[in-house]
């Protein structure tokens, strides 16, 4: 990691105060950290910002987050991004759709952040392997 | 039934029969004889002596003439008695005086032939033939009065010699007597005979008679009974029944009156049922008749058969002289008993006596009749039950129905309930996601703020900072365990199966685990068969069960121990993995482990602030051990701890299945 410098993390949350808390921890925790409010700007962001790992909340205005997922992991430029999807709503069969639509791993929302810290890292550190090994 | 005074009448009258026929037929017999006499003693006169001569003239002789004149008055005179008077005493009487003269003139015109006095004892044996030995008196008087007369006056007449003794006559009357001696023997011997005929004739035409009066009866009996058995087996109702059996006593008894009363036992009275004969109809005085009042209500205390001359019965129908003047002479009266319980009473006069056959079928009778109005009103009985159970039935009908309305009341009523319980889930399920958000922001904020106060150490805002977190992570504990439940109530809860190694799940288990059960200053205890292997079921809600208890363990126990024991079982026959954790904190009482697996019934309300929890987590296990297809139970007593044991199938697919469709429905 130190190799390439702190890693960028995009948070999309559309709640603001769980948006500023989570990317003011993360960066505590030293990521850079991109936001996006909506699925229209997280496509958009994941684009631009060109993040390593996106955190991605799946109830969104405009278009949701499995919509946003499947339309960054449909893109070449943005494919390879990792990403977390979060749910509030945590029932299995948003699991399985979160994945579905291409989610790298899943959690629940409220954040238990140690262990989502630990999901970030093992993401990027297989981003890092691979990225390595290319 | 010989009875002497008729049969000797009719005796009598028989031999007074005969008698007078005998004496009728013998006068006939003699008028015949009497005209044959005469002509004969003609004929005699003109062969002996036609003619009386005096010189060479001669004229008729008078001997002639005495035949045909003396004779024809001798001879005529009782024949025409004989034809036109027969049978009287008189005409024998003059007969036999007659027939005595006939011979004294026929004895003098043969010139006193000592033969022609055979004809003396011819008549007298002939005489005999009356049987009436008083005919031959005047008769033998005749014959020794004309021979003494003669015998003095003129012997030739009679003995045929000009000179005779005068006591020859003695001697004729002698034989005549001597005679008489024999034929009286006769007669009164015939006499006796005749009566004798007379006693056996009478005998026998009493005999026929009985006979006949015997037969008769039979059949009037046969035919009673025969009407009787026709009207009691009859679908009648019970007074025409009993209507029908009076008027078949009247018929076949020829009885003048024949009634039936039956028993109203309510009101111990008897009651007129049934009358036939010379009164028919059923109100009246005797109408109602209490027990132990008149001949009726006597018999039916005494409830034994009354059989008496028909003017000792009480004055009938308020006519005290009413059984003589409809000539009634017998009376008989029975209790109608059916097993010695009396059901009535049956009376009948008669204008006959009764015989004893006719008093056998009379208690026939009123054994039958008895029978039939018990019958009847057993009959009467089962009607008005069948009609009680009848009604009762209906009553039942339109409860039914009404219970048919409640049920279908009761199923709109659950469809309501269960629409009910589904919008509880689905609003339980969104207002969860609702708090999750705010309370992401809250646990996040409370935890960026220790890491920045730590930072800055102010220590003091970390303890009130940690305060915030742990309020919001047992708020988060909550709301995921409302979701749980409320997923499974909803049905949403799925499983998902997984074949995992029991061991390695134990170990993982027990890092999450042992610090909640150690932090009571508790002692954790693992026994673990060595034997466990894998078992195929859902391995998240198998570490939710498992921790949830342990953890529960913990909470409610103090400085003691919680020990965990892991073994292969059986469940229903097949194999199982069951998991013990017992601990040896405060216990529950009975009343508690019973509602301990129901959501919020933690043992009691104060439980949840000295304990801490949510009050869901067994109510969660037991939820997820039915979803599983295992089972939980428990094991305690106040203050000696808990043992919870927990059984879950070795292979978890189709038990899991069954279990959770119902949880789908609900």
């Amino acid at each position: 990691m130190d190799a390439r410098g702190p890693a960028t993390i995009l948070v999309v949350e559309d709640n603001e105060a769980s948006r500023d808390a989570l990317s003011r921890r993360l960066a505590r925790r030293g990521y850079r950290v991109e936001l996006a409010v909506d699925g229209h700007e997280a496509v958009s962001k994941g684009r631009s910002a060109s993040p390593d790992l996106i955190l991605m909340d799946l109830g969104l205005p405009g278009i949701d987050g499995w919509e946003a997922t499947r339309q960054l992991k449909g893109d070449v430029s943005t494919a390879h991004i990792p990403i977390i999807v979060l749910s509030a709503h945590a029932m299995t069969s948003d699991r399985d759709m979160a994945l579905a639509a291409g989610g790298d791993d899943f959690d629940t929302k409220p954040v238990r952040f140690q262990q989502l810290l630990e999901k970030i890292e093992a993401l990027l550190n297989s981003q890092v392997s691979s990225f390595n090994s290319q | 039934m010989p009875q002497a005074v008729p049969t000797g009448s009719r005796a009598t009258q028989l031999f007074e029969q005969y008698q007078s026929d005998l004496h009728q037929r013998t006068d006939r017999l003699f008028a015949g004889l009497l005209v044959f006499q005469w002509v004969a003693g003609i004929l005699f006169a003109l062969w002996i002596s036609p003619l009386a001569w005096s010189g060479t003239a001669s004229r008729t002789h008078v001997h002639v003439w005495a035949a045909i004149i003396l004779g024809g008055i001798i001879n005529l005179f009782p024949a025409a008695l004989g034809i036109l008077r027969p049978g009287r005493p008189s005409t024998r009487f003059t007969i036999g005086v007659a027939q005595m003269l006939a011979g004294a003139l026929l004895i003098h015109l043969t010139g006193g032939r000592i033969e022609t006095h055979f004809h003396v004892f011819g008549s007298l044996a002939f005489l005999a033939f009356y049987r009436d030995w008083r005919v031959l008196i005047p008769a033998t008087v005749v014959v020794a009065l004309d021979h003494m007369l003669r015998g003095l006056f003129w012997p030739q007449s009679v003995y045929g010699v000009f000179v005779a003794s005068q006591w020859r006559w003695l001697e004729h009357a002698a034989w005549v007597f001597f005679e008489d001696v024999f034929l009286l023997m006769a007669c009164v011997r015939g006499l006796a005979e005749m009566r004798q005929t007379a006693e056996r004739t009478a005998a026998l035409e009493q005999e026929v008679r009985t006979r006949q009066q015997a037969e008769n009866d039979e059949r009037a009996l046969a035919s009673l009974t025969s009407a009787v058995g026709l009207a009691l087996t009859r679908g009648t109702e019970l007074r025409t029944m009993l209507q029908q059996c009076t008027e078949a006593l009247v018929k076949h008894l020829d009885s003048g009156l024949a009634r039936i009363w039956t028993l109203n036992d309510a009101e111990r009275m008897l009651e007129l049922q049934a009358s036939a004969g010379t009164h028919t109809q059923l109100d009246g005085p005797q109408a109602k008749v209490p027990i132990g009042v008149l001949s009726v209500g006597m018999i039916a205390l005494e409830r034994t058969p009354q059989l008496s001359p028909a003017e000792q019965i009480d004055p009938h129908l308020d006519d005290a002289l009413w059984a003589r003047r409809e000539g009634m002479v017998a009376f008989a009266g029975y209790p109608l008993l059916v097993d010695s319980k009396l059901v009535g009473v049956m009376t009948i006069f008669s204008r006959r006596e009764f015989s004893s056959s006719m008093q056998d079928t009379m208690a026939a009778v009123a054994d039958g009749v008895a029978v039939g109005i018990e019958r009847k009103r057993a009959e009467a009985e089962l009607k008005r039950r069948a009609k009680d159970l009848e009604e009762a039935h209906e009553i039942q009908r339109t409860n039914a129905q009404q219970l048919s309305g409640l049920v279908d009341q009761l199923r709109v009523t659950q469809r309501h309930a269960e629409a009910a319980t589904r919008a509880k889930s689905d609003f339980l399920a969104s207002m969860s996601h609702e708090l999750r958000t705010p309370l992401n922001a809250i646990i996040l904020y409370s935890e960026l703020l220790q890491e920045e106060a730590a930072d800055h150490g102010q220590q003091g805002s970390i303890t009130d900072l940690q305060k915030i977190q742990s309020a919001g992570k047992h708020l988060l504990e909550l709301i995921n365990d409302i979701l749980d439940l409320s997923k499974i109530e909803a049905g949403k809860m799925s499983l998902s199966i997984e074949t995992f190694d029991v061991r390695t799940m134990i170990d993982e288990l027990l890092d999450t685990a042992a610090p909640l059960v150690q932090k009571n200053n508790n002692r954790l205890n693992v026994h673990c068969e060595d034997t466990l292997g894998t078992m195929d079921s859902d391995l998240t809600k198998t570490r939710q069960i498992l921790l949830n208890l342990l953890s529960n363990a913990g909470k409610f126990t103090r400085d003691g121990a919680v020990t965990l024991d892991v073994r292969q079982g059986t469940m229903a026959g097949r194999p199982c993995v069951e998991f013990a954790v017992t601990d040896t904190g405060v216990g529950m009482t009975q009343a508690q482990t019973e509602k301990i697996f129901e959501p919020f019934t933690q043992a009691d309300v104060t439980t949840t602030r000295k304990y801490g929890g949510t009050g869901l987590g067994l109510a969660l296990v037991s939820r997820f051990c039915q979803l599983i297809g295992g089972s939980v139970t428990v094991q305690s007593a106040p203050g000696e701890g808990a043992r919870f044991v927990v059984r879950l199938p070795l292979s978890g697919h189709e038990s899991a299945a069954d279990a959770g469709a119902p949880a789908r429905v609900a």
